[in-house]
C-alpha cells in the first residue's frame, strides 16, 4: 500500500475509570496496545466497549487513570493532530444531505488541508487509492444518501483508510455488512497492521470474525478487563460463557482455518 | 435542470442580483430610464449632469432607491445564508434562520420598544425599535444557549427544542403586548410582518457593518461545515472542536438574522427557501452554497419588494409576498425533485 503516513503509535490506559452519571461503564481498566497488532474487543452489550474505543479516540474523558499515546497524555492533544493519530469507523451514520461518495472520502483528507487550499494530488491519490480498496470506485459520483446499508459502511471505512491514520477504531463496522463485505474489510484492516503496522482496534459481536482476525483479545464484562492476550491462548469456552452466558464448543484452528466457535442454540 | 453545466450555473446565478438591481433602480413612482441613472451614478464621482437629465434623479436614486435595494439585498442574503448555515449545523433541512426563536425575540423588542414610546415611557427616537429588536433577538439566542447548556454538546434536538419553547413564550407576551397597545396595534403588525419603507443609508450601513464581516467568517467555515452535518461524531473524529465551532457559527449565523431582522421586521421564507433551491441546483456544498444562497436571497427579496414598491397599488408587507411568491415555486421544484428521487 502506498503510504506517507510511516509513524506508529503505543498507546497505554492505567487505571482507567469512566462512568455516566452514577453508573460506572469502565472500572481501573490498564491495557497496552502495540503497533502491528490487530485488537479483537469482545463483550457483551454494554460491557464497555464502545467507552472504551471512545476513550481511546479521545472522545470521552475518564474520570480516573490516565490515558497516553506516543508517551503523551491524551489530553495534551488537540483534536486535529488527534485526527491524525486515530481514525475511528462508527457503526452507522445518518446524512440529510446529498453529498457524493467522493466527496465523503475526501473529507477523511480533512486534517491535512490548510484552510484556504484544496485538495493536493496525495489528498486525491490516497480517496482514489481508499475508494479502489473497498470496491466502490464505480459509486464515486453517487450521492451517499442512495447508496445501501452495506455500501455506505464501505464508504466510512474508505472515508477512515483515506486519513491514513496509524491507529483505526472500528465500533461494530462490520455488524451491517453481508459476510463478504465484513471479511473484505476485515481483510483490509488484517493488511494494514502487517504491512505498515497499524494499531487497529475492532469491537466485533461475530466471535468466529474476532477469532479469524485478531491478534489480540480483549475482553470486558461489566466495565471490567476479564481477559487479555493472544486469540488461541484467550478464547476458551469458559470465557465465552462468562461473557455472554451462552454455552460453546471450540474446534482448534489449523494452519489454513482459525478457529471457530460452535454455539449451543436451544 | 441536469442540461445546464455547473459553471454556466454560477455565472447565471452569480449575475441575477446585479441585473434585478440595475433594473429595480430605474423603476418606481418615477420611471428613471437607464441612461439617465447611468449619467446620475456617474455624476455622484465628478463627471458633469447633462441638461437632460432631471436634476431630481439624483435626489431620488441616491437618497430613496439605492439605499433601500442594498438594504433589501442584504436582508435578503443576509437571510439566506443564516437559513444555509443553520440548515447544516442542526442536521436538518426545515431549518431556517428563526428556529432557534430569533424572530420571536426581535418581535417580542420591537413591541416592547413600541410600547414603551406609545405609554410616553420613552421619548420617541428610530433607533429603538430596531434597537430593541436586535437586544429582543440576542437575549433569545442566550436564553436558548443557556437552557440547551447542561447537556454540553449543544445537539441539535435540544437547540431546536428549547428554540420552540422560548418562542412560544415570547409569542404570548407578544400577544400580550398586542393587548396592551389596543388601538396602535396595526403599527405592530405592519412591522412584524417586515418593511423596508423609508429605508436610509443609515440602517443600510449600520446593516452592513454587521452583516458583511460575519458572511467573512462564514466563508471561512464552510468545509467544516460540511463535514459537520454529519454529526458531532463524525466531525470529532476528523479532527474539528466540533461544539466550539458550532457555537460560534451559530452566534455568527444568528448575529446576522437579527440584524436582519432589527433593519426589516420579519421576512420569512428567504431563509427557508433559498438554501433548499441552491441544493438542488449546486449540490450540498457549502463553499458554493454559502456565497450563492446570498446572491439568491438577494434576488428573491429585491424581486419581492420592487413588486411591493413599485407594481402593487398599496405596500404590502414584503413578509407576505415573500411567502406567496415563493412558496408555490418552492412547491413545484420539491414536487419536481421528489419524482426525480423516487423515478431513480
Amino acid at each position: 500500500m502506498a503510504l506517507v503516513n510511516e509513524r506508529t503509535v503505543e498507546i497505554t490506559l492505567t487505571g482507567v475509570t469512566f462512568s455516566y452519571g452514577p453508573l460506572p461503564c469502565l472500572h481501573n481498566l490498564s491495557l497496552s496496545l502495540q503497533p502491528g497488532t490487530l485488537y479483537g474487543l469482545i463483550g457483551p452489550n454494554g460491557s464497555g466497549k464502545s467507552t472504551l474505543l471512545d476513550i481511546i479516540g479521545g472522545f470521552a474523558r475518564p474520570q480516573g487513570g490516565r490515558v497516553t499515546i506516543g508517551g503523551r497524555r491524551l489530553e495534551s492533544y488537540s483534536r486535529g493532530e488527534l485526527a491524525r493519530l486515530i481514525g475511528v469507523v462508527p457503526q452507522s451514520f445518518t446524512l440529510n444531505f446529498d453529498y457524493s461518495v467522493e466527496h465523503v472520502v475526501l473529507m477523511g483528507r480533512y486534517p491535512y488541508l490548510k484552510r484556504f487550499s484544496g485538495p493536493s494530488p496525495e489528498d486525491l491519490h490516497q480517496v482514489r487509492h481508499a475508494l479502489e480498496l473497498l470496491d466502490i470506485a464505480k459509486l464515486a459520483e453517487r450521492p451517499v444518501r442512495t447508496l445501501s446499508g452495506g455500501e455506505k459502511q464501505r464508504v466510512m471505512v474508505a472515508r477512515t483508510l483515506a486519513q491514513d491514520t496509524p491507529v483505526i477504531l472500528l465500533d461494530e463496522a462490520t455488524a451491517n455488512l453481508d459476510i463478504k463485505h465484513a471479511i473484505s474489510i476485515m481483510h483490509i484492516m488484517a493488511k494494514l497492521v502487517k504491512n505498515s503496522s497499524r494499531t487497529v482496534v475492532a469491537a466485533l459481536h461475530d466471535l468466529n470474525m474476532a477469532c479469524a482476525y485478531s491478534d489480540q483479545i480483549i475482553a470486558l464484562y461489566g466495565g471490567k478487563l476479564v481477559a487479555s492476550g493472544t486469540t488461541e491462548a484467550t478464547i476458551s469456552p469458559a470465557l465465552i460463557e462468562t461473557l455472554y452466558q451462552v454455552p460453546v464448543t471450540i474446534t482448534a484452528g489449523t494452519d489454513d482455518t482459525p478457529q471457530t466457535i460452535n454455539y449451543r442454540y436451544h | 435542470m441536469a442540461r445546464i453545466s455547473l459553471p454556466i450555473r454560477l455565472i447565471l446565478l452569480g449575475t441575477a442580483p446585479i441585473l434585478i438591481i440595475a433594473v429595480t433602480i430605474g423603476l418606481g413612482y418615477i420611471d428613471i430610464s437607464p441612461p439617465d441613472i447611468y449619467h446620475v451614478l456617474l455624476a455622484r464621482f465628478g463627471w458633469p449632469l447633462p441638461d437632460s437629465v432631471d436634476p431630481s434623479f439624483s435626489f431620488v436614486i441616491w437618497e430613496v432607491r439605492l439605499p433601500r435595494i442594498l438594504c433589501v439585498a442584504m436582508v435578503g442574503g443576509g437571510l439566506a445564508v443564516s437559513g444555509c448555515v443553520f440548515q447544516s449545523l442542526l442536521r436538518n433541512p426545515l431549518a431556517d434562520p428563526y428556529t432557534l426563536g430569533i424572530s420571536s425575540g426581535a418581535a417580542f423588542g420591537a413591541s416592547l420598544g413600541f410600547v414603551l414610546v406609545l405609554f410616553g415611557w420613552l421619548h420617541p427616537d428610530p433607533w429603538f425599535v430596531p434597537g430593541f429588536a436586535f437586544i429582543g433577538a440576542l437575549a433569545t439566542l442566550a436564553a436558548v444557549f443557556y437552557l440547551t447548556a447542561p447537556s454540553q454538546q449543544l445537539s441539535s434536538n435540544s437547540l431546536i427544542l428549547a428554540g420552540i419553547i422560548v418562542s412560544a413564550i415570547l409569542s404570548a407576551a407578544i400577544s400580550f403586548i398586542k393587548f396592551l397597545a389596543d388601538e396602535q396595534v396595526s403599527a405592530i403588525i405592519f412591522w412584524l410582518m417586515g418593511s423596508f419603507i423609508g429605508k436610509t443609508w443609515r440602517e443600510t450601513s449600520v446593516l452592513a457593518g454587521i452583516s458583511l464581516p460575519c458572511m467573512a467568517v462564514l466563508m471561512c467555515y464552510t468545509r467544516e461545515l460540511d463535514i459537520m452535518s454529519f454529526g458531532e461524531r463524525t466531525s470529532d473524529a476528523l479532527g474539528i472542536e466540533t461544539v466550539k465551532i458550532r457555537k460560534l457559527l451559530l452566534i455568527i449565523a444568528s448575529l446576522t438574522t437579527s440584524a436582519c431582522v432589527a433593519v426589516s421586521g420579519i421576512i420569512g421564507f428567504v431563509g427557508l427557501i433559498v438554501p433548499h433551491f441552491m441544493r438542488l441546483v449546486l449540490g450540498p456544498h457549502n463553499r458554493l452554497l454559502v456565497p450563492y444562497s446570498f446572491l439568491g436571497g438577494c434576488a428573491l427579496l429585491l424581486v419581492a419588494d420592487t413588486i411591493t414598491r413599485v407594481y402593487l397599488p398599496v405596500e404590502l408587507p414584503i413578509g407576505i409576498l415573500t411567502a406567496l411568491l415563493g412558496g408555490p415555486i418552492f412547491c413545484v421544484i420539491f414536487r419536481k425533485y421528489q419524482l426525480a428521487r423516487w423515478r431513480s
